[in-house]
């Protein structure tokens, strides 16, 4: 008996989610998900230095900053549900109960909605940032790349299925479809181009960058050897990631001439500041910032275990 | 069929123990030959692989360093792979869903470390099973490229079979010629066994002197050599218990013809005259008397080695029992003119029954006085002996006994000259009754005699 409501205590006890240090409203922060530890790293970007860990310890894959950055959405295709954590309490305020299966998440240019993808259902859910969900658009097996336009398109770009699918989020319904490279992964979408990344199929390895129309005609491919995932364009120019040969390049707005620098150590992601670029480093655990404009490595930050999706939430 | 013999038990074990042997052994010795050798093989791969591995320094791999792998690996009779195809090293991992790299999770993280990987077992890239080693190429952290050194491995599997070919006839040979040998260990172990089994079914019988041959000093064989030992004493018992019942009846016989003739001689009238019937009577009288006393002292010496009366032990004064027993005897003494020396220390006292230390000396000088001539003489000696034994010495000088007799005294109805003593009243059980009592006292008791000079009679007595 006395066992029984020790479980029933330590049952209760693992209900009640223990609150992680808060994270200032005003402070920019740097955000890493960390997938090897089931950790989230945060960087106060201002003063230069890492803030905090959240020990998750649960498989999380990516997040996304919902309502303006007061909240951390975080997902992972082996949980059940997605979670909300308030930043600046650190508490998790809610759970979707989405099942198995969410591969990638992306909110609307608006706010108002998050997109994610659900490998499972093989649909595209359509949420409110409230955790209500709007709509279901079927797509292919692996929805791992999320992008949107500015009229309110998103395109899909499976990994599986070698194609990418276009999404009316209005019309709630599926508009066109195209085909991509096998392994398809990361892109851009641009005012009138969109660039798609990835890995190459088998054991051939992707070193082109896929330009298509936005209505999915394939316009050209540029060569960024090896592996080209993850993509940013800033006012200083379009920085490209290739984590096969641990190359960022730097474009011009053609897309033909570039320079380039090896930073990290199998990076896979990489997100763009004001001035600064941020690159995860899988293998490395690490994040190289890189100065947008000179293309070189100026710092460098500890993360958490195999850091895999990173996130700029601005300071107020 | 479970061993139902002892030759059998003792083969089965030694054949079992011959099987197990030997099956481990070959076991153990597939173990660490394949072992031995297989740690050998990776030794040499790892130590080929960092040699090979040194000569990288940093930065993508070039050319002109794959074509030195690509020589190196013409050479080698292992298979030397250069790898840096990032989706071979799983460089995708978290994407990768439905791609088998050549190089797995968990290896790319010994392989970032900086760790040598082995494989052992069967490789799915390959189609066969290897042994191999994967050593990484690092710049910094970064993992440019693996070289995968393995070599198949059937050729190692083929090097236990071929020892297998020589080991198993070799093998077969030593456990048929261990068996064989077992079952004639087996025999000649059991062997004296079954002799003992015939000897006690003879015995059985009443073949008393049936004897085991003693073959060795083992167990077993000092096992038949107390056999042969109880055996030979059953043999001697038998013969004693014979022995006494022929005495016994051939003692009885002699009084009891004497009261039956006499007494037919009566009934018959053949007596004459009034003396004379007086004279039959009395005769019959003191056979009735002689057997009366043969079966006291029967019962006596049954009760004394029996033990089932115990001995009433006080502490005596020896040398007044003695005193005490001799003044018992002056008339006799006197009626045959014997002259009598007695020499008794009165310090001796020892623990005992005082009726049946008296006995002892009863009977001794009863037998002294019987063999001692008339005018002859008697010496009693009482004398410590060390510090805790006394010794009483009782000699005559009758005719003495003949050396080779002298073992035989103290046997029941052992008698010197059977036909003599018979009429002076004896009943062969004086002595038998003495030694009995002595040692049931812890006393020895000695003989010593010369023929026609006279017998000494020393007993021992712990103070």
């Amino acid at each position: 008996m006395r066992r029984f409501i020790l479980f029933l205590c330590l049952l209760l006890a693992s209900c009640q989610h223990q609150a992680f240090p808060p994270i200032p409203r005003q402070m920019e922060t740097l955000i890493s998900v960390n997938i090897k530890d089931g950790t989230v790293t945060f960087f106060d970007l201002t003063r230069e230095k890492k803030y905090t860990q959240w020990e998750i310890r649960e498989p999380v894959k990516g997040g996304v900053l919902l309502k303006h950055g007061q909240e951390l959405l975080l997902y992972g295709n082996e949980l059940e549900q997605v979670y909300v954590y308030d930043l600046a309490t650190g508490k998790r305020k809610s759970e979707w109960n989405t099942g198995k299966g969410i591969v990638s998440a992306l909110v609307s240019s608006d706010g108002k909605q998050v997109f994610l993808a659900d490998e499972q259902q093989q649909k595209l859910r359509i949420f409110t940032v409230e955790g209500k969900e709007e709509a279901a658009i079927r797509v292919g097996k692996k929805p791992l790349t999320l992008l949107q336009t500015k009229d309110g398109k998103v395109y899909v770009i499976d990994f599986h299925d070698a194609k990418a699918d276009i999404i009316d989020v209005r019309k709630r319904r599926m508009v066109a479809t195209f085909s991509v490279p096998k392994s398809a992964l990361g892109g851009l979408v641009r005012e009138k181009e969109l660039w798609v990344g990835g890995h190459g199929s088998g054991s051939t390895v992707e070193t082109n960058i896929h330009v298509y129309s936005l209505d999915g005609k394939l316009k050209k491919t540029i060569a960024a050897p090896a592996m080209p995932i993850s993509f940013v364009e800033t006012d200083n120019g379009i920085f490209t990631l290739s984590h096969g040969s641990n190359t960022v390049r730097k474009w011009d707005k053609t897309g033909t001439k570039a320079v380039s620098l090896t930073v990290g150590v199998n990076p896979f992601t990489m997100i763009g500041g004001n001035k600064y670029l941020y690159i995860a480093s899988y293998d490395g655990d690490v994040i190289d910032v890189v100065d947008q404009q000179t293309l070189r490595s100026v710092r460098q930050y500890k993360t958490g275990k195999g850091p895999f999706q990173l996130l700029i939430r601005e300071g107020r | 069929m479970r061993p139902k013999t002892f030759v059998q038990k003792i083969w089965l074990t030694i054949s079992l123990v011959v099987l197990i042997t030997v099956s481990f052994s070959y076991f153990l010795l597939n173990y660490f030959y394949k072992n031995l050798y297989v740690d050998k093989v990776e030794q040499t791969l790892v130590e080929e692989g960092k040699n090979i591995a040194a000569d990288y320094h940093g930065g993508p791999i070039t050319d002109d360093y794959r074509k030195q792998v690509e020589w190196y690996n013409e050479k080698s009779t292992a298979e030397v792979l250069l790898v840096n195809n990032p989706r071979e090293l799983s460089a995708c991992l978290p994407f990768e869903v439905d791609y088998d790299s050549l190089i797995h999770e968990t290896d790319r993280e010994k392989l970032l470390a900086g760790e040598v990987v082995t494989k052992v077992g069967y490789e799915k890239r390959f189609g066969r099973k290897i042994m191999g080693v994967v050593v990484p190429l690092l710049d910094h952290q970064r993992l440019e490229g693996v070289l995968y050194l393995y070599i198949p491995l059937a050729t190692i599997q083929d090097m236990t079979k071929e020892v297998a070919v020589i080991w198993l006839p070799l093998a077969s040979l030593f456990v048929i010629a261990l068996v064989m040998f077992g079952k004639k260990m087996a025999n000649r172990l059991a062997g004296p066994l079954k002799e003992m089994e015939q000897v006690a079914y003879r015995m059985s019988h009443g073949e008393y002197e049936a004897q085991i041959p003693i073959q060795a000093d083992d167990e077993i064989g000092r096992l038949a050599k107390a056999f042969n030992i109880m055996a030979k004493a059953i043999y001697e018992e038998d013969m004693r218990k014979r022995e006494f019942l022929a005495n016994v009846s051939h003692e009885l016989r002699t009084p009891l013809s004497y009261v039956k003739g006499y007494s037919e001689a009566i009934l018959q009238g053949m007596v004459k005259t009034k003396e004379e019937g007086k004279k039959y009577v009395k005769l019959i009288h003191r056979e009735a008397g002689r057997m009366e006393r043969l079966v006291r002292d029967l019962l006596d010496l049954a009760r004394l080695e029996e033990k089932s009366v115990p001995l009433q032990k006080t502490l005596l004064v020896f040398a007044q029992v003695v005193e005490g027993t001799i003044e018992k005897y002056e008339p006799f003494l006197q009626e045959k003119a014997i002259t009598i020396t007695v020499d008794v220390n009165p310090d001796i006292i020892i623990e005992g029954d005082a009726d049946r230390i008296e006995q002892v000396i009863h009977n001794l000088l009863d037998n002294a006085i019987r063999y001692t001539p008339t005018g002859g003489e008697i010496c009693v000696r009482l004398t410590p002996a060390g510090n805790e034994r006394c010794q009483l010495v009782i000699r005559d000088s009758g005719k003495g006994i003949p050396k080779d007799k002298l073992p035989f005294l103290g046997q029941r109805f052992f008698r010197v000259d059977a036909a003599r003593t018979r009429t002076e009243g004896g009943t062969g059980l004086g002595l038998a009754i003495v030694k009995q009592i002595v040692q049931l006292h812890h006393g020895t008791i000695t003989f010593a005699s010369e023929e026609g000079k006279g017998t000494e009679v020393v007993i021992d007595l712990p103070i």
